[in-house]
């Protein structure tokens, strides 16, 4: 029997924050995470074209969705953190238009795609959690159009660490004011649209300012509210279905 | 292709020092294999820089970017200034 505390589970942690979750629902999503996988960093989950036949939850590192150019380029599209289903409507999109990949070392926990449809089926609350995570992601996806499209590097950097710290903090996974970021610079800059330079640049330019520490894989925003003002930061996106701005506290 | 190889290893460091007033001197450098690689990634910089300098740099001031190697030595300079001329 699950207690309703126990939050070491980081997709019910992050469904369980959108919803009111029964004792059923928390067994439910505990039992369809039971059969996990460890996977090096820099490993395919699915590829490109490919049909993908089974969801994935990523419980442990970061994974993304990207698209490789055939000159080498790679662009990441989003990123897939703890507690992150891919993907939900994955029976009725057919062909992938992209890869999705792992980071750094990551444990996911494959989902048969029946045992997903009977899970939602049968539990409206989850099935309800899992329609705002996919809400989420859309606003992400723009987030980070509009993050492309108009931000300068010191506005972009400072978008994606509110946004990680953000969603990380929805899982547990802030500790101190500070989260994982298991990603090199190349990372950074295949997601942000930047050279590795330009974001060494702006890294070194933020902490030179003392706004953030990067040390041993993890972030620590040390002025979080000047970092969120940079970047004209709302975290509202991240949390669709609320009324106003629920703003988290980091 | 012709690449021009550092002849010690797959990789050399290099760093990007751009001049733009405040001047943020770059402390890790990026490891790139060949000075095509170096050539590539200082025009996208400076792209980006150039781009982003309407907010932030006033073009007629300047902009300067020197490429050293790890003794220190200026391997490529990439200079951007804009000029109005008085008739």
């Amino acid at each position: 029997m699950s207690q309703p505390t126990d939050c070491s589970n980081p997709f019910v942690h992050k469904l369980r924050g959108l919803v009111n979750l029964s004792a059923a629902d928390i067994a439910a999503l505990e039992e369809i995470s039971y059969n996990t996988f460890l996977l090096g960093s820099q490993s395919d989950l699915i590829h490109e074209d490919e049909v993908p036949k089974d969801a994935f939850v990523v419980l442990e590192g970061f994974a993304c969705r990207y698209r490789r150019r055939l000159t080498g380029q790679r662009q990441i599209m989003a990123y897939l953190l703890p507690g992150d289903l891919c993907d939900v409507d994955a029976p009725s999109q057919g062909r992938m238009d992209h890869a999705v990949g792992t980071l750094s070392t990551c444990v996911v926990a494959w989902v048969p795609h029946q045992a997903l449809a009977k899970l939602i089926a049968r539990h409206p609350n989850i099935a309800q959690a899992l329609h705002l995570t996919k809400l989420a992601e859309v606003a992400t996806a723009h987030e980070w159009i509009v993050n492309l499209g108009c931000r300068s590097a010191m506005e972009r950097v400072p978008h994606l660490f509110c946004e990680l710290m953000t969603r990380l903090e929805a899982v547990g996974l802030v500790q101190d004011g500070s989260c994982p970021l298991p990603l090199t610079q190349d990372d950074l800059a295949d997601t942000l649209g930047l050279s590795t330079v330009h974001v060494n640049r702006t890294l070194q330019d933020l902490r030179r300012q003392g706004l953030i520490e990067l040390k041993s894989r993890r972030l620590t925003l040390l002025k979080p509210q000047r970092v969120r003002d940079m970047a004209e930061f709302s975290p509202a996106y991240l949390r669709p279905g609320t009324q106003g701005d629920r703003h988290t506290v980091f | 292709v012709s690449h021009l190889n550092d002849g010690v290893g797959d990789v050399s460091r290099y760093f990007f020092n751009i001049e733009d007033g405040q001047c943020i001197i770059d402390e890790e450098g990026s490891e790139l294999p060949d000075l095509a690689a170096v050539r590539a990634i200082a025009t996208r910089t400076m792209g980006e820089v150039i781009r982003e300098s309407s907010q932030q740099h006033d073009l007629r001031k300047g902009l300067t970017m020197h490429v050293l190697d790890e003794d220190g030595g200026e391997v490529i300079t990439v200079r951007v200034t804009m000029d109005e001329p008085t008739h």
